[in-house]
């Protein structure tokens, strides 16, 4: 028989959609959904990095893209700090100016394409992630017991 | 050296280097639909059993229109409208 449970009421919770964009999944783990968490932050963080290796970190510009830019920056707060170190390690116009110099090589067409599209769905994934938890009861279900009965868990009252 | 040279010679610097996939890139669309699938899975099923079947039921479902899809344009694009249009 199934026992009504405080934690299995939805609330509106102010912390968890913050840490969720601070780190993919870590909004999901804060409210005890710890195989979601997981699975969003290996989803969203492969998609994120997979762009990134794909593509470089030219990728994320803000001068040049801004529209995915700010699609991209729904994934946190790394999006800002990589246009921020692309912004300063630009390659220059001057070749001779680079020697010995690390910055990222641009990339283009779908080499550059591709990647972008990765990156920014990958910050669309985490805007669904921060607005499940924004309202989401702590624990809705099995995520860290064994299986339960078809059609539903059964909880028992403590 | 040779810069031509050099350039062919310079390692992959991992997010410095972009990858070349010109030739390959629309397969990339397999594993970008996969990680949607498990993420949008993730958040949306109410019941964590059965969790990688939907993942990839849903993969194949978006594959599979995705590719009907690209039948339906290519008929119309390259064999219809030019005989009809």
């Amino acid at each position: 028989m199934s026992v009504p449970d405080a934690d299995d009421e939805p609330r509106f919770n102010l912390f968890a959609p913050i840490l969720a964009w601070l780190l993919p999944g870590l909004g999901h783990w804060f409210l005890g959904h710890r195989r979601r968490a997981r699975l969003i932050a290996t989803g969203i963080g492969s998609l994120y990095l997979g762009g990134l290796l794909i593509g470089g970190l030219g990728v994320i510009d803000k001068e040049t893209k801004p529209l995915w830019y700010y699609g991209q920056l729904l994934i946190g707060p790394l999006t800002p700090v990589v246009n921020a170190w692309h912004a300063s390690h630009y390659p220059p116009k001057d070749p001779t100016y680079s020697v010995n110099h690390t910055y990222a090589q641009p990339s283009f067409s779908h080499g550059n394409e591709i990647p972008t599209l990765f990156t920014t769905v990958a910050g669309m994934l985490n805007l669904l992630a921060i607005l499940d938890v924004i309202v989401l009861p702590r624990r809705r279900e099995e995520d860290d017991r064994p299986a339960g009965p078809p059609g539903g868990v059964e909880r028992r009252a403590t | 050296m040779n810069p031509l040279l050099h350039t062919l010679t310079l390692a992959y610097r991992p997010f410095l280097d972009p990858i070349d996939i010109s030739g390959w890139w629309w397969w990339l669309v397999i594993p970008m639909v996969f990680l949607i699938s498990m993420v949008y899975k993730a958040i949306r099923v109410p019941t964590m059993r059965r969790y990688w079947r939907q993942v990839v039921k849903m993969t194949v479902q978006v594959m599979v229109v995705m590719v009907l899809m690209c039948i339906g344009l290519y008929v119309i694009v390259l064999w219809a409208a030019p005989r009809y249009f």
